[in-house]
């Protein structure tokens, strides 16, 4: 039997993702309300908190956006209880309002706000730094190296959050996210289920005066915990014998470890786990270690350096400084890269190994939509569409699987820009783009999320905008989280689904069509009439192309013991177009030496290449 | 000390290939870290997923370019992209199967790549694992056959017992047996030295 992935007794030994540790450790400090929005890499701390929710009696939620997410762990804080808030960075800019009113106010309750950064930007429009949020709202951060420390760490910084009234925003980075480790278990504390509301207008109600005091608070709040965090005991200073000392944090410290020991060096090391504020007395006895050099190594923006070299300024520290100026801003760290940064600085020879250089030509792969995906039909008629009509569209697109449409054959994203602004950009180019018709593709929990007021200023201002909601009613990049049109909460308890097109109906919207999004011929037929209402009546129009998610439904046909039929090619009335490989792109259809054949292990039956298909060649296998 | 990577396309089991690794290390005694790749690459994309150990404590999650004693890959032209991060005197192992990415321009011939192998001067071994699996009626336990087939080839040390173990721990019900008959599968090819064991 296969339990919970953060299940376990005290003393176990459990290979766990770092989220799973994050989750852990919140399990152990006994959390009432995990809170989210699903974004890569953040996912998996929800998750895996959703299999043991009930078991202790922990309220979850998949929050309709990020800025909500936090709402709620704010109310759950004023009442006295310990939240989790979970988000990937971007989600961060989202949440930003209540994050700085929350700077301000403090809480009551533990309240961590864990940012998923992605130094790489592997899953991501950008590699923005949230430690930068901390400084700005003055909330602390805390940055954890390994699994293990992540799941101790957030045990203490629940008592920390409490002891200084402050909430704390823990960040992560991929690379500590996804990687796994040997967790070695605690005990698990039960949270509290019922909350007490403790009535403090004049701290929860942000109006002047009273905000005034609450910002002298807040700084008053940073300063403290910068005299104390150095007794912090994932905040230290080791001694080395060289004259030399390294100070980094997060993930970049693994990349520091194995480089000095490769190196052969042996620094004054200052492993900071609160980078912002730095533990000032830490720092001053690394001043009075006097190096002749101090080496800050860090992923991204040069958070710890700046704090430094100002508080180096303050006390007179004359030794040199270095760290961005010989590491990168730009993509994650490695351990590669602090060699050579560190050889560089010390002026050392090093030996790396010349890595085997293929000469192939080989294909690029990225990533594509599944045999059985809605969206690439939704794709190929709406070319055609725009084809018939011999327009020249403009096809702003948003975030989620649906922006592979990015990617050829389709190349259907001329931008992709953060959740929801493929109808706000979508708006502002449709306003002076005469003659080109614009057809924005937007999600349906993307919609859900930040889709609704951009819509609503569509519709309120009249803009000529043809919008595609790509629904298969499930969050399914980030692996198949429910939304508020997916019928089902978090522990997949059944829900009433809120329907889009009803959202879109009572907005005023007149042109609103559902469209099963494997049928390229109504696709084709409604798009052409929508790009023609649009411009005739300045207006916008609401195309919704909905079916499951390809991934669900295979699941779930499995699950049920349905046998999915797939489909073959039949060679006698192939003619060899190539449509169904060069157009459609379907992973489940190859062609090897200028044959055509369906991989029948991967085909989920859909049937929609039956459609594309001039000759009529493609067939359902008889089962 | 030792790196694997292991590489593939999306979908084709590399996580839970990491896992089984991974937890099998780990109830040897050894210290582990696992970086994976989540996410939209996930989907049909190039996968890399690094695993590392060693007795003492392993501090990053990452390694880097010519540094993996061991290259396990599940399709033959990810072996190539990923071979970058093979050491020379590295072995790798790769799956006989070529999954041409959709709508691609190049074409790859499987000649094409044995050859690049070749002259690259490595260690290789070829083995036909999805064969192996669909012969078991499993197609979806080519990546545990792969597990058997490292195990067999002894390029991670610990015995088959552990990797049991582990796949107890990670697998439900019947998927519990059908990975370790596929993994005993895999120990097996590794012993048939095929025509393409290149030294």
């Amino acid at each position: 039997m296969v339990e919970g992935a953060i299940a376990g007794n005290p003393g176990d030994k459990k290979l766990l993702l770092g989220n799973e540790a994050i989750a852990r450790g919140a399990l152990e400090a006994g959390i009432s309300i995990a809170s989210s929005y699903p974004g890569t890499p953040s996912t998996e701390i929800l998750e895996s908190l959703i299999d043991v929710a009930e078991q202790y009696g922990i309220y979850v939620e998949w929050s309709t956006n990020e800025k909500v997410a936090l709402e709620v762990g704010i109310g759950a804080s004023m009442s006295g209880l310990r939240a989790l808030v979970t988000m990937k960075h971007v989600g961060v800019n989202v949440a930003a309002d209540a994050l700085m009113s929350l700077g301000y106010t403090g809480v009551i309750g533990g309240l961590i706000l864990v940012s998923a950064d992605d130094p790489g930007a592997f899953s991501s429009q950008n590699e923005q730094d949230n430690r930068i949020y901390g400084i700005h709202s003055y909330i602390p951060v805390f940055e954890p190296s390994e699994p293990q420390e992540a799941k101790n760490m957030v045990v203490d910084l629940y008592d920390l959050s409490e002891k200084y009234s402050s909430a704390i925003i823990l960040r992560s980075t991929t690379r500590l996210s996804h990687t796994r480790g040997v967790v070695i278990l605690g005990e698990i504390r039960r949270g509290k289920s019922n909350g007490l509301f403790n009535r403090k207008p004049r701290r929860w109600t942000l109006l002047p005066p009273h905000n005034k005091n609450l910002h002298r608070e807040a700084v008053e709040r940073i300063e403290k915990l910068s005299e104390e965090l150095h007794s912090f005991r994932y905040n230290f200073l080791k001694r080395g014998e060289d004259n030399l000392a390294i100070v980094s944090g997060g993930v970049a410290y693994t990349y520091v470890a194995e480089s000095i020991k490769k190196l052969g060096l042996k620094p004054h090391i200052l492993k900071l786990a609160s980078t912002y504020p730095l533990p000032r007395k830490l720092i001053r006895e690394l001043f009075d270690l006097n190096p002749d050099k101090i080496v800050i190594v860090e992923e991204l923006e040069p958070i710890i350096e700046h704090q430094l070299k100002v508080l180096a300024f303050d006390e007179r520290f004359d030794g040199e400084i270095v760290g961005k100026e010989i590491f990168p801003r730009i993509d994650e760290l490695t351990t590669l890269k602090v060699m050579e940064g560190l050889s560089r600085v010390l002026k050392l020879e090093i030996n790396l190994p010349t890595p085997l250089n293929p000469s192939l030509n080989i294909p690029p792969r990225p990533p594509t939509f599944c045999p059985g995906c809605g969206h690439r039909s939704v794709y190929f008629a709406v070319k055609l569409a725009v084809k018939r009509l011999r327009v020249d569209a403009i096809f702003p697109n948003d975030i989620g699987c649906y922006t592979l449409g990015f990617f050829s054959p389709f190349v259907m994203a001329d931008l992709s820009w953060s959740m929801g602004s493929s109808i706000g950009i979508g708006s502002g180019i449709a306003r002076f783009s005469k003659k080109r018709p614009v057809i924005a593709f937007i999600g349906d929990s993307t919609f859900f999320h930040a889709g609704i007021p951009a819509l609503l200023n569509a519709v309120y201002n009249s803009y000529p905008l043809v919008i595609v909601v790509m629904d298969n009613l499930v969050t399914a990049m980030t692996g198949h989280q429910p939304h508020p049109g997916s019928g089902a909460g978090a522990l997949g308890d059944p829900r009433k689904r809120i329907s889009i097109e009803d959202i879109v109906k009572a907005s005023g919207i007149e042109f609103v069509e559902v469209i099963d999004a494997y049928n390229i011929s109504m696709i084709r037929s409604t798009t052409e009439r929508a790009i023609k209402y649009v411009s005739e009546k300045s207006k916008p129009a609401v195309i919704v192309a909905r079916r499951p998610c390809a991934l669900v439904f295979a699941r779930l046909a499995r699950r049920e013991g349905r046998k999915l039929v797939p489909y073959y090619i039949d060679l006698d009335r192939c003619v060899k177009c190539g449509i169904c490989v060069n157009d459609f792109a379907c992973p489940a259809i190859t062609v090897f030496n200028d044959t055509y054949q369906i991989q029948e292990n991967i085909c989920i039956g859909c049937g929609v290449c039956t459609q594309i298909c001039p000759a009529k060649a493609i067939k359902r296998i008889k089962g | 000390m030792g790196d694997i990577v292991l590489a593939g396309v999306g979908g084709q089991g590399l996580i839970t290939l990491g896992r089984v690794v991974g937890e099998a290390l780990m109830l040897g005694g050894y210290d582990v870290k696992i970086a994976e790749v989540h996410g939209l690459s996930q989907r049909g994309g190039a996968v890399i997923v690094y695993v590392r150990f060693d007795r003492d404590h392993v501090y990053a999650p990452t390694f880097s370019q010519g540094e993996a004693n061991t290259l396990v890959a599940l399709e033959m032209i990810e072996a190539v992209r990923r071979i970058n991060f093979l050491s020379k005197d590295g072995l790798l192992i790769a799956n006989d199967l070529i999954l041409s990415p959709p709508a691609s321009p190049i074409t790859v011939r499987r000649e094409d790549i044995v050859e690049e192998f070749k002259k690259l001067g490595i260690k290789y071994f070829i083995v036909d694992a999805t064969t192996e699996a669909n012969k078991l009626g499993f197609p979806a336990a080519t990546n545990t056959i792969m597990l058997g087939v490292l195990l067999g080839l002894k390029r991670i040390p610990i015995p088959l017992s552990l990797i049991d173990k582990a796949i107890e721990n990670i697998f439900d019900g019947e998927k519990i047996e059908i990975n370790k008959t596929a993994v005993r599968a895999g120990v097996k090819l590794s012993k048939v030295a095929p025509e393409e064991f290149h030294k």
